[in-house]
């Protein structure tokens, strides 16, 4: 607010008591993570380089190679990040720079969409895939991931589009280039930021995803590694030493985004996508 | 018809999959509700008709499956708005270099991926030695089958309270300085200040945010599928959409019943449609569509 | 001249590697126990063998395992098996529960029928007769008996102790049970008392599985209930036997002996306290004392920890002089009707089918052999113990809609438990939703 209140500080105490639960939980994490054994949040005996046994021994209970599950991750995330981008850049230049028939009510579906919850169409969705001969397959579940965010990366790549001035495409136009040079050339460099904010929302979006892997893959090669610490997680002997370093490996690049990033990840998440 | 060759190419890619992974499915979640699909039927289904929608509202059990999921809604709904509208005043009240790292923080739990943020949960609300409230409360129980209830809402809450921040904090950033200045010189206290200036300004997006969280909530599953899996108990925490999910995929001795699913998920999906061209109505749809900047 | 005479040498030389086929079988596992990996392990070591006995005879091919242990559970298990094999790309070989998976999976076409192919090997020759039944459905054998098992009702005997019970008395009880002399009511009143006398807290008196499986049939048996008859071949529902079963339950809890919230679906919870020594009765599995031997007591002393600790005897009876009983659940091996090896899927189990690897998975996981010789050579003190339990042992029946009737019956025993219904309630709500389900398939008496 422009005017700070004089008693600011408590305030402050006020706003870290709230917060305290999400500090506690992340430092939980690391603890276990890195000790023999925690008491709540005091940490009892030596450190325990066993914990992290999953990255030096093959596999784990019969487990798929962590690094096998690291490479679909990897590949799972990278790919709908592209795909996304891509396709809802295309459209989101279409319908913010051309004219063609119902183009309003293609709008309006796709605001209706980026409203309507996708997971109710899971059950569906495997018949789906089913029939494209893509179920058990990470390229299914890309597709599948990839569709189901589109509309936000349509409606959030459309703002960006909407506000870039047309006189450089213009130009490029009338020099006789082709639509999609303007679009690929031209407009897209332009909207960089919108790139980079929608390109990161899905990237950790991806990563983290769960319930997509969880259904449509049933291949211990395809793993995830959401699906690798699930399997933990069902287990009922819980080894939470091994369990929290292998959470803390797989949030590893989510919690680097948040400390060198954070500014970045604020503005966002404040720029209009939805969770 | 050349002429719209350009924007068809372009739009191609795009409409090609919302086609496949939107559309398709909601016309398939319709069909396969009026069928028996399952287990044993799988290679020969028939149509049974409206059978599956009698068997879902015959089921006496239903009530309870319904009150779980008002009450997950209801209260997740009150700790998002609540906590959000909380956190976006107290962030603003303490200088920039204080609040973005606190709001920042609020984003972990959305960003941190599901499990991993689910197993945390599970730890600290664990008998000790591992949990912290077992260790902080001075007794062993786990917390989790204690007060399932506490636990699905505040995991679901801690997620869901960082829309809210963000929405509230721009409106609050988008009140003119005048009217805080105005205040100030009819010596309101902060209290008042906020009450008088800043919670009028936030009336259209608290009613945005309610809006918008109950759809998803009211179809989300995920963290209370991680984190409870419905229990514990009798349907201890088995929402609408998660008793969907359980029928239509998960069953301990194999025998899944797609069909019934289907239709407890098509109720969803008519909510859903309806629902959010409801809200394309109330939130000015026509003010979002303008007209594309240039025509070729 | 002489370069292309080298070059054929080397070719010849070559050619038993490069003519060679790898033919790869994937086979599905699971335990969910962290012990029974061997099931899987079998299954290797059984391709090792085949392989070497190819390698002999100069066969053109060989043999790869694509094999996949799943410790999670048997709700995602099966829902993974299902999608798979609905979608064609079912494994070989998939490893679950006889009865009534076999029933299911015949029904709906997913699985081969392999009796020629058993015949063929005299491995199998050595399988308990009765284990067939198991994997027999309309006369046809579908699987290969895996292991068996019992499942025991479990006592604490430090617990009893402290309640005053003597030495001899603690050690009689396992024969009083098997003859009828200890019902479900002197367990409850056992219970009661050690409540009263802060032997210990409440709802801790009696422990059952915390989520649905094959073990609620078994205890509907032990009050008295009949699940199937042979002659018309249709699952039955005994109302006056599952009023019995649900009136103990409401009792149990009433009297605080038995949690309402004991259906938690965490494992982790049952071993923890059961491990702990704070439980007094505890059903649980023949497997559950490997997964406690390996785990949950490794550092306190392992094995003789339980020995110590831990009693066994069968499910008691209902009422004084009844028959006790348990519940065994066989698991198989079965080859998938997609399979494009059927024949070489079921030489490799006839490989499994070894008296070596059936005890090594037996006395590692805490299952009963399939194999006669394994079970007269065994020298294990737990297995010896708990064999006499096989003859009180029951089935589940191979009837395909059995697992709609098991949930019947386990939406019966939760909605009693947490205080929804009235038991009687229950038996009515159950019974109404087997004939919903069910329809023609089901005699409610």
């Amino acid at each position: 607010m422009p005017l700070l209140p004089r008693n600011w500080p408590l305030w402050l105490v006020v706003l870290f008591l709230i917060t305290l639960p999400i500090g506690a939980g992340i430092l939980w994490l690391v603890l276990t993570a890195l000790y023999n054994q925690v008491h709540g949040l005091v940490p009892m005996g030596k450190l325990a380089p066993q914990n992290w046994r999953f990255l030096f021994e093959g596999s784990v209970g019969g487990r798929p190679s962590i690094w096998v599950a690291l490479k679909n991750s990897a590949v799972f995330a990278a790919a709908v990040a592209t795909l996304e981008v891509l396709i809802a850049s295309m459209a989101a230049y279409a319908i913010s720079r051309m004219k063609f028939p119902l183009r309003t009510p293609y709008l309006g579906m796709i605001l209706t969409l980026h409203a309507f919850p996708a997971v109710s169409l899971l059950i569906a969705i495997y018949y789906i895939l089913r029939l494209l001969g893509l179920f058990d397959t990470l390229i299914g579940v890309i597709l599948v991931k990839a569709s189901l965010d589109l509309p936000l990366g349509i409606w959030l790549m459309k703002g960006f589009f909407d506000q870039l001035s047309w006189d450089m495409e213009m130009a490029a136009l009338v020099d006789g280039a082709s639509r999609w040079t303007v679009f690929w050339r031209v407009a897209l460099p332009l909207v960089r930021p919108g790139i980079l904010a929608l390109g990161t929302f899905a990237l950790l979006s991806a990563w983290g995803e769960f319930i997509l892997p969880f259904t449509f893959i049933v291949s211990a090669k395809s793993w995830t590694l959401a699906l690798y610490m699930q399997s933990f997680m069902k287990e009922a002997f819980v080894d939470y030493g091994l369990m929290a370093a292998v959470g803390l490996f797989y949030a590893l690049p989510v919690f680097l985004l948040f400390l060198f990033g954070q500014r970045y990840l604020l503005n966002i998440y404040s720029g209009g996508v939805k969770g | 018809m050349r002429r719209y060759l350009t924007p068809f190419l372009f739009l191609g890619p795009a409409s090609l999959l919302i086609l496949l992974f939107f559309f398709t499915p909601v016309v398939a979640t319709l069909l396969l509700s009026f069928t028996d699909l399952a287990t044993t039927t799988f290679r020969h289904p028939s149509w049974v008709g409206l059978a599956n929608y009698r068997d879902l509202f015959a089921d006496p059990f239903l009530k309870k499956i319904l009150a779980n999921t008002a009450r997950y809604v209801g209260l997740t709904l009150a700790f998002n708005v609540g906590m959000g509208l909380l956190l976006a005043l107290v962030t603003s009240l303490v200088p920039e270099n204080w609040g973005d790292p606190f709001r920042a923080l609020w984003l972990l739990p959305r960003i941190l991926p599901p499990v991993v943020y689910v197993f945390i949960w599970q730890g600290m609300l664990a008998e000790a030695p591992m949990g912290l409230v077992s260790d902080l409360l001075g007794v062993s129980k786990n917390w989790l089958v204690e007060t399932p209830w506490v636990a699905v809402i505040l995991a679901n809450g801690f997620v869901g309270a960082s829309f809210g921040m963000l929405i509230f904090t721009s409106a609050i950033r988008a009140i003119p300085r005048e009217l805080f200045y105005a205040a100030a010189v009819d010596g309101a206290t902060t209290l008042q200040t906020i009450r008088r200036v800043v919670i009028p300004m936030l009336a259209w997006p608290i009613l945005f945010v309610t809006a918008y969280q109950t759809l998803s909530l009211l179809t989300s599953f995920e963290y209370i599928l991680l984190l409870t899996d419905g229990g514990p108990g009798f349907y201890g925490t088995e929402v609408w959409s998660l008793h969907a999910y359980h029928l239509a995929l998960s069953n301990y001795f194999g025998n899944v019943e797609f069909g019934l699913g289907a239709a407890m998920a098509a109720v969803l999906v008519v909510i859903g449609v309806v629902v959010s061209l409801f809200y394309l109505k109330i939130f000015n749809f026509r003010a979002l569509v303008t007209e594309p900047k240039i025509e070729v | 001249m002489r370069k292309w005479w080298i070059l054929a040498a080397a070719v010849l030389a070559l050619t038993p590697v490069f003519a060679q086929k790898t033919i790869t079988i994937k086979a599905w596992t699971i335990g969910p126990d962290d012990p029974s990996i061997t099931r899987l392990k079998n299954l290797e070591a059984a391709v090792d063998r085949l392989n070497a006995l190819l390698a002999i005879e100069g066969a053109d091919y060989r043999v790869k395992l694509e094999g996949d242990f799943d410790t999670t559970d048997w709700d995602p298990y099966l829902r993974r098996v299902l999608l798979a094999f609905q979608s064609g790309s079912a494994p070989d070989i998939v490893q679950a529960s006889a009865a009534p998976l076999i029933g299911v999976w015949a029904t709906a076409g997913y699985i081969a029928p392999i009796g020629d192919e058993v015949s063929r090997y005299g491995t199998f020759k050595d399988v308990f007769p009765t284990l067939w039944n198991a994997v027999t459905f309309k006369g046809q054998i579908f699987g290969t008996p895996q292991d068996t098992e019992a499942r025991p009702l479990y006592f604490n005997k430090t617990l009893l102790k402290k309640l005053g019970w003597s030495d001899a008395k603690i050690a009689e009880l396992p024969k009083m049970i098997e003859k009828g002399e200890f019902t479900w009511d002197d367990l409850l009143a056992t219970a009661e008392e050690a409540l009263k006398k802060g032997v210990i807290e409440r709802g801790k008196g009696y422990y059952h599985r915390p989520k649905n499986g094959p073990d609620f049939l078994m205890w509907y048996r032990a009050f008295g209930g009949t699940a199937y008859d042979p002659a018309s071949g249709k699952l039955v529902f005994d109302k006056a036997a599952a009023l019995r079963y649900f009136t103990w339950l409401k009792k149990a809890v009433d009297a605080g002996v038995l949690e309402k919230d004991r259906l938690d679906g965490n494992w982790k919870r049952f071993h923890q306290n059961v491990t702990d020594g704070k439980v007094l009765f505890f059903s649980g599995g023949t497997w559950n004392w490997a997964e406690w031997k390996s785990q949950w007591v490794k550092d306190r002393g392992g094995e003789s920890w339980l020995w110590q600790h831990f009693g066994f005897a069968l499910q008691p009876a209902y009422e004084k002089g009844g028959r006790p009983v348990t519940l065994s659940n066989p698991q198989a091996y079965m080859v998938s009707s997609a399979s494009k090896h059927k024949a070489l899927a079921a030489k490799i189990l006839a490989f499994v089918a070894m008296p070596d690897l059936d005890a090594r998975h037996a006395v590692g996981s805490g299952h009963l052999p399939v194999l006669q010789a394994t079970a007269s050579l065994t020298e294990n003190r737990f297995i010896r113990a708990v064999s006499y339990m096989l003859n009180y042992t029951t089935f589940q029946p191979q009837h395909p809609d059995l697992p709609k009737w098991q949930n019947a019956l386990y939406r019966g025993v939760s909605a009693v438990e947490s205080g929804q219904v009235t038991p009687e309630q229950a038996v009515s709500v159950v019974a109404t939703e087997m004939k919903r389900t069910l329809k023609d398939q089901v005699m409610i008496k």
